[in-house]
């Protein structure tokens, strides 16, 4: 019982950093690249909001802070200590330039993340717990059903003050 | 160990809703959380840096690769319905 | 009872093939196999084969990129030669 509480706690941190950080960072407004432009005019077709849109196709082709949050989770455990979560930041760092994305959402999360894990090992959440709490965010997102997580997601984006292209 | 079930049903599940939809692009948000599932099992069960860093690996050239499907997909889409 | 990720692989992997023989268009056929790439990848890094697990996710993922190119550039020479539309 105590693993699931640990799981649900992480689930919820994991969730709230990579969409804070990636709506802050201006992802639902502009299609980075035109492969998230096609998937975000699609989920707008099938009667979900377009800056929503934007912000699933973005997380697709493009690493972002939910691929930072991933990766550092995975560098913290493998490596046992912050210095994982540091070397994460720069891979992702690589793979934005590869995407020909100029942002820092990516390196962003990750290091934020890994600052989040550091305080928190110390409660007994270890990191193997965020590793499944970010598969189970992300799922949240783009699993379920697209309409209703895009309209979350651009409600989002406006109580942020980010202004959702129309 | 109760992480590898969770992302064994996960997996299993979006594979199941891939295999179903006709639509190609909303295939891709699933391809993306197979993506995310298989580099957090890389992980889990090779607790190593040397695990950690092929996930790294895999993950990054796998969202790349993602983006090079989904760019097709959308010029396929224009140079067949007559731009 | 504990489902075992092997289990899931093998899904994976027969999916992806099944996908790739029974869909009619290249470009479906190009992300059933990155569905059947991704099983194989999960599989061997199940067993612990690590280095094996990192060239082969390069060589599939490089190849799915130059295919994609190569596939474009075909039904853009078909376009103009007035085979498509």
């Amino acid at each position: 019982m105590n693993e699931i509480i640990a799981i649900l706690i992480a689930t919820v941190l994991a969730w709230l950093n990579f969409v804070l950080i990636d709506i802050w960072m201006g992802l639902p407004e502009a299609p980075g690249v035109r492969g998230a432009k096609a998937i975000g005019k699609s989920i707008e077709k099938r009667g979900g909001d377009l800056g929503g849109g934007y912000f699933s196709g973005n997380i697709v082709c493009s690493p972002d802070a939910s691929a930072g949050t991933l990766l550092a989770s995975c560098g913290y455990y493998g490596f046992g200590g912050p210095e994982g979560g540091l070397i994460a930041a720069l891979f992702v760092y690589f793979g934005n330039r590869m995407c020909a994305d100029p942002g820092y959402a990516g390196t962003t999360g990750a290091l934020s993340i890994t600052f989040i894990i550091w305080i928190v090992s110390h409660f007994g959440i270890t990191p193997n717990y965020f590793i499944v709490g970010m598969v189970i965010a992300i799922l949240t997102i783009q699993g379920l059903y697209h309409p209703l997580s895009s309209k979350l997601i651009a409600k989002m984006a406006r109580k942020m003050n980010r202004k959702v292209l129309e | 160990m109760i992480e590898e079930t969770i992302i064994a049903c996960i997996i299993i599940y979006m594979i199941l809703r891939l295999f179903i939809t006709q639509n190609r692009l909303e295939r891709m948000p699933y391809l993306n959380v197979i993506n995310f599932g298989v580099a957090a099992v890389i992980t889990l069960k090779n607790p190593s840096p040397l695990g950690a860093i092929t996930s790294m690996v895999y993950f990054i050239l796998a969202t790349v690769g993602a983006n090079a499907i989904a760019f097709t997909i959308s010029k396929v889409k224009e140079i067949e319905h007559g731009d | 009872m504990v489902i075992e990720f092997v289990y899931a692989a093998a899904i994976l992997m027969i999916v992806g093939a099944l996908g790739g023989v029974l869909q009619t268009r290249p470009i479906d056929k190009f992300l059933m196999l990155a569905v059947l790439g991704d099983g194989l990848i999960s599989i061997v890094a199940t067993f612990g084969y690590l280095d094996v697990a990192m060239a082969s996710s390069f060589m599939t993922f490089v190849g799915i990129i130059i295919m994609m190119i190569g596939l474009v550039r075909v039904l853009e020479i078909r376009k103009m030669r007035g085979e498509i539309g």
